[in-house]
Parts: C-alpha cells; sequence; structure tokens
C-alpha cells in the first residue's frame, strides 16, 4: 500500500476544494492507503495537517503527491518540483483575472499569478494530470499538458442524508415560488444577473418569487457583496432577495427541497457542484452557457448563451407556471445525476486514475 | 419535451409581452397606400423617375434580384414598390428573404421612406432582417464609435451592403466609403471611392479607424475548412494597418462558429481569429450568436459561439465583433 500527501492551498469544511480532497482522501484509505495532508491553512477540526513548509522534512522519496491547484502557491510549486517520487497535478481551475480585476486588483493579481503557475507545474512534468471537467481538461491541453483524468467530486450523499432545516422549509412555504442560486458570492458567479432578471419581472407586473442566494463572502470582496443589495434596493426588490452567508447543510437541504427554480449565471466555473447538487434534488436549472456549465448540465436544464435578463425574467416566468415544464426538468436533473455524477461513477474514474498513476510510480 | 422549442417560445415571450422598447411613434402604422406627409422632396423625385416601373405590381419578384445589384436602383424600386401597394411590398419581402445581407437595408430604407412596418407584409420583412447577422453587427458598431475621436477619418471597408456610411457620416464622423460598386448615397461628410475594399486607394497613417462589416471571411466556391487565417484575409488586414494612423482603431465582424465554409462565407474558430489577430493590439473580443432561427443575442461566450455551426442554407449563426488597435 502507498503513502499519498494531498498539498493544498488551504482545507475547509463545505467549500468544493475541500470537498473534493477529502473524498478523494477516503477512498484512498477505503482501499488501504495512508493518506497525509500539507496546506498553507486548515479550518477542519481534528485533521493533522503538515505545514508546507514543514512538509520537504517529512516527504519520502516514495511518496505520491497529489497537488491541489486552484491558486498561487510559491512554497507548494517549489514542493511539486522537489520531489522525485510520482506526482499528480489536481487541477481545479482559476478564475480568469479580468472577472475580478474591477472589484480587487490584488485577488486578481493573484490569478494571474496561479495561472502562471500552472504553467511551471505542467513544466515541472507531472505523472499525471487531473482535471474537474472537459473545460478545464482542454485549458491544460492548450498548454501542452496529456489530461489522464476527468472527474469531480462532491458531498451530495451528505447533503441528502442529513434533516433539512424544519424552519427555514416552513418559512419556504408559503405559498410564494422562490428561485435558489449557490455559490461563493464573486463577481465571476455574477448573482448580480439573477437580481436583475428579478427586476424586471417586477417592472413587468409578473408574479414575484424570492431569490436566494447561498454563498459565503470572499475576502476582498466584500465590495461586491455589498452592491448586490444597493442594486436589488434600486430594482425595489430588496425584500424580495435573501442572502444566506453562512448556511448549514440542513439549511441548504431545506432550501433545495423547498426552493421552485435553480439558477446560475456564472461567467466562469470550473464544474460547478451546486448544479449537480440541484440536479440530485430535481430542482429545475436555469443557467448560463458558459465554462463548464453546458457539459455539467447537458439537456437537463434551460441554458441561454446571453445573460440579458429579460430572457432571463422571461424564463424564470415560464418555468415557475408551467408545472409540467418544471416536472421534465426536473427528471431530466435526477436522471443525469443518477448517470453521470453519483459518487459511485466518480469513484470509478479516480480509482482508475490512482491505479494508473501507481503503475507509473512502480515502473 | 423539446427544449429548444421552450426556449423559442420563451423568446417570443420576451418580445410579446413588451419587454423591449415599445415602436417608436415614426414606425406607427399609415392608411393603406398613403404616402406620408413627411416624405423628403428628393425622395418624391425619385419615386416620379421610378414611375416607369410601376409594372413591379405585378413582376417585381422576376426582376427584383436583379436590381439588387445597384443600390441606386433598390432606391427606386422599394419607392416603386410602395407606392405600388401590397403586392409589390410582397415583392420586396420576397427579395429580402432570399438576400439574407441586404435585409436590414430594405427595412431601414422602407422605414425611412416612410411607410409603416406594420403595413401588410412588413412583419415579414422584419421577421426577415432579424435572420441575418447585421441585425446586431450594426448597431454593435455604432455602439463601439464611441471610442473614436470626435471627427474622427472612418475608412468604411465596404459600404453597400448596410447604410453605415450614412449613418456614421450623421454623426459627424469623415467617413470613405470604398467598395467595388456605387452606393450612389450623398452627404457632406461621405466621400466614395470605387476600388477594393481590400486594397483602399488612401495615404498611409491617414485613417483614425477602419470599419468593415463582414468584409473578412467571404472565400471562393467550395474552399476547404478554414484552419489557418485566409490569405486574402490577412492581406486586407495589413492593407487596413498601413492606413491607420498609430494607435488607431480597427472595427471587425468576423462570421464565426464551428469552422467550416459555404459557398462564400467561411466561418473563424478560436484559433484561427487568434492567428488572425496576431500583432494587433486586441481591445474588444466580443461574439454575439442566433439563439434560435430569428433572434440574435449578445454577448454570447465564446466557446459556445465557437460550438454553433452555420444554418443548414449556410447562413453563419454566430460572429466575432473585434475592436484592435495599430
Amino acid at each position: 500500500m502507498a503513502r499519498f500527501v494531498m498539498v493544498t492551498s488551504s482545507l475547509a469544511p463545505g467549500d468544493a476544494l475541500g470537498n473534493d480532497i477529502r473524498q478523494m482522501a477516503w477512498l484512498l484509505q477505503a482501499d488501504g492507503h495512508e493518506v497525509k495532508y500539507a496546506a498553507r491553512a486548515n479550518l477542519v477540526p481534528n485533521l493533522e495537517v503538515w505545514s508546507l513548509t514543514d512538509c520537504p522534512k517529512r516527504l519520502a522519496s516514495k511518496d505520491i503527491l497529489i497537488y491541489n491547484h486552484s491558486l498561487a502557491l510559491p512554497d507548494g510549486l517549489a514542493l511539486f518540483r522537489q520531489h522525485r517520487g510520482p506526482r499528480a497535478l489536481r487541477y481545479h481551475n482559476i478564475t480568469p483575472a479580468e472577472l475580478l480585476r474591477p472589484y480587487n486588483a490584488e485577488l486578481a493579481q493573484g490569478c494571474v499569478l496561479g495561472r502562471e503557475e500552472t504553467l511551471a507545474l505542467l513544466a515541472a512534468q507531472p505523472s499525471a494530470v487531473w482535471a474537474t471537467s472537459a473545460y478545464t481538461a482542454q485549458e491544460l491541453q492548450n498548454a501542452g499538458a496529456k489530461v489522464s483524468a476527468v472527474f469531480q467530486f462532491h458531498a451530495i450523499d451528505d447533503l441528502h442524508q442529513v434533516p433539512p432545516d424544519a424552519v427555514l422549509a416552513a418559512s419556504l412555504a408559503d405559498g410564494r415560488k422562490n428561485i435558489l442560486t449557490v455559490g461563493r458570492i464573486v463577481p465571476n458567479k455574477a448573482p448580480h444577473r439573477l437580481i436583475e432578471a428579478l427586476g424586471f419581472m417586477k417592472a413587468q407586473g409578473r408574479p414575484l418569487p424570492r431569490l436566494h442566494i447561498v454563498g459565503k463572502v470572499t475576502p476582498g470582496l466584500e465590495n461586491y457583496a455589498e452592491s448586490l443589495g444597493a442594486r436589488a434596493a434600486e430594482l425595489g426588490v430588496a425584500g424580495d432577495v435573501k442572502i444566506h452567508r453562512d448556511v448549514s447543510l440542513s439549511g441548504l437541504r431545506a432550501l433545495y427541497e423547498n426552493c421552485q427554480l435553480f439558477a446560475i449565471a456564472s461567467d466562469h466555473e470550473g464544474f460547478c457542484v451546486p448544479l449537480v447538487e440541484a440536479m440530485s434534488f430535481g430542482l429545475p436549472v436555469v443557467a448560463l452557457a458558459a465554462a463548464a456549465v453546458p457539459e455539467t448540465v447537458g439537456d437537463a436544464g434551460i441554458l441561454w448563451p446571453t445573460p440579458d435578463p429579460r430572457v432571463w425574467a422571461a424564463t424564470f416566468a415560464r418555468v415557475l407556471r408551467d408545472d409540467a415544464l418544471a416536472t421534465e426538468l426536473g427528471e431530466r436533473g435526477r436522471r443525469r445525476f443518477a448517470e453521470k455524477f453519483t459518487l459511485e461513477k466518480t469513484a470509478t474514474v479516480f480509482r482508475a486514475a490512482v491505479q494508473a498513476l501507481l503503475s507509473t510510480s512502480m515502473s | 419535451m423539446d427544449l429548444d422549442l421552450v426556449k423559442s417560445e420563451i423568446l417570443r415571450d420576451v418580445f410579446r409581452e413588451g419587454m423591449i422598447a415599445p415602436t417608436p411613434a415614426s414606425e406607427r402604422p399609415l392608411p393603406s397606400g398613403q404616402a406620408p406627409a413627411t416624405w423628403p422632396a428628393r425622395v418624391l423625385k425619385e419615386a416620379k423617375e421610378a414611375e416607369a416601373l410601376t409594372t413591379v405590381k405585378t413582376s417585381l419578384p422576376k426582376f427584383f434580384n436583379p436590381l439588387f445589384r445597384k443600390q441606386n436602383l433598390v432606391n427606386r424600386s422599394l419607392i416603386a414598390s410602395t407606392r405600388a401597394g401590397a403586392d409589390g411590398l410582397a415583392g420586396v419581402m420576397h427579395a429580402a428573404d432570399r438576400l439574407s445581407h441586404e435585409m436590414e437595408v430594405l427595412r431601414r430604407l422602407v422605414v425611412a421612406i416612410g411607410v409603416s412596418p406594420d403595413a401588410e407584409g412588413l412583419p415579414q420583412l422584419r421577421r426577415a432582417a432579424r435572420r441575418g447577422e447585421p441585425i446586431v453587427t450594426l448597431p454593435w458598431v455604432l455602439r463601439q464609435t464611441v471610442r473614436l475621436p470626435t471627427g474622427a477619418t472612418v475608412l468604411l471597408a465596404g459600404c453597400m451592403g448596410n447604410l453605415l456610411n450614412l449613418e456614421l457620416a450623421s454623426l459627424g464622423f469623415k467617413v470613405i466609403g470604398v467598395d467595388e460598386r456605387e452606393c450612389g448615397d450623398d452627404h457632406p461628410n461621405f466621400k466614395f471611392l470605387e476600388a477594393s475594399p481590400a486594397a483602399p486607394p488612401l495615404a498611409p497613417g491617414s485613417m483614425d479607424s477602419v470599419i468593415a462589416v463582414s468584409g473578412l471571411g467571404q472565400t471562393v466556391p467550395g474552399a476547404l475548412a478554414v484552419q489557418a487565417p485566409d490569405e486574402a484575409d490577412r492581406a486586407a488586414l495589413l492593407a487596413w494597418r498601413t492606413v491607420l494612423k498609430p494607435g488607431g482603431a480597427v472595427l471587425l465582424t468576423i462570421p464565426f462558429g464551428k469552422a467550416s465554409s459555404t459557398d462564400n462565407q467561411q466561418l473563424y474558430d478560436s484559433p484561427a481569429l487568434d492567428a488572425l489577430l496576431k500583432g494587433w493590439t486586441v481591445e474588444m473580443r466580443e461574439f454575439a450568436c442566433c439563439a434560435t432561427q430569428e433572434s440574435w443575442l449578445y454577448p454570447t461566450p465564446e466557446p459556445e459561439a465557437g460550438r454553433t455551426p452555420a444554418d443548414k442554407a449556410g447562413r453563419p449563426q454566430a460572429v466575432a465583433m473585434i475592436v484592435a488597435r495599430k
């Protein structure tokens, strides 16, 4: 059995990066391997994590490194270059800098550096390159990499196992329709577009649903989060937009079970786990056809190539009043989840990738 | 359930339920066959000259297409057909349906001479106009002109297919239109030069801007799919670069999508576009695509536009819109 070391910038419970890393680790452990973590920051309680500075002293040459690349991490790059054993580059995608620059130039510069590090990591000739989607795989292939596996883990089983937050569920079941969006509250995920669409619905005198925006605010982008409330107020829909910055797993389940539509208007997604969560709950999906979103949604949702709020407002109105359409979309979503994204299916792809990596290390 | 059909219905909702600006008063219906009191004297004069064409009432569909090749005759036949009433208008629509690139011109001309777009048959003309890429490329070009200095000198490479020459001239730009066919337009700010748009006979470094709407991506019948920029396109870009002042801007609209060629157009894809624009400082790289058979939407993400094939008739269903500096 081998020892794997998961290297990452940070480990946090509940986010896509953290969930992906933990699921990989649990599968490796279930298959009898040993797993260690090395990170610059750790927010997961009761988990032993090496610091990146200590890591070189603790690493054995035959350890297998799984390097999770999601932002610039010079210490990690140095570690990756120095390690003589097998190294898998797990690319989680990096937001294009231009989407963040208007709100925080420093964060945008971090993205530029992160993308430069992607090239440096590829130049270090990893034993394997794993992408989260065909979209991110294409990005790597454009840089000359050979991508050996495409997969994305999630924690949807946990979500289906916790009881729903009864208080939140009751507040949603008051006869009004509810639209849900989930994801960090950042400009590249563009929840402001959903507020614009809601504003159009109000201007047209359509029955107005509530919009629930669920996600954490990235430090440094508080100005963007604040702008959402201001815009909602300008459009006269401040009372119809609920921003949930710190929702529990039970609360999230209550939202998925009691909203009537899931919408996402992101400019950039490397996979978009919330879309898969929504499909697993049979929630009709409306999304912007950008980045990895089309391949994640497939034919299970309504995809628009434009963020035009008039089009989105009309789409919301149609899905919310057309029960047959909503049911069809919900069924398509459930079917797509079962066919493509269950943990079992993802685990099969991952285990094959690990097997190939182990073969490399033995040869 | 066909989701494409649902999307088409949703888009129809968008337009039907008044989510777009209401029809301006100038486009309200007029009584059938009645000339508006505001017809300009020049138009009335041309209408009189064109009385010989009144036979269009019965035979317009047969000879309208040849007339199309001369824009000044198009103007006259339009006027004549308008005077001829609904049958004549049906002929205009018939021609418009077949000549996608000129549809928007027709629509604008019809509106310009004061005919109601809601007159019998004209909704058909409006629908036809919606199918062609000029419905999005021409407004996009006008929108980008805010980047140009007031009164800037503009080379319009190809000025027959639309009214951009007069629109830009009316906005105060000094427009030089270059085309192989006389367009017959007069304006104090407009000068026409009969030459190939790809090789304008202008002094080097004399223009603030070059605008080419659908000027690139034209190909010869039977050409192979685009794998690299077409030689003729590169030569044209080089010629335009030469006449630009340092820092001058080129505004391009280029047929885009899943790389392919039809009898008269080739679609650029992302790698081909990258290669074409090598050496330019690209300020804006935007895309629009035909989301349904009749509606263009902007902006469209590049990957989505890149996946869009031409329609069965070979018309591009996506377009790249570029602002680049010398």
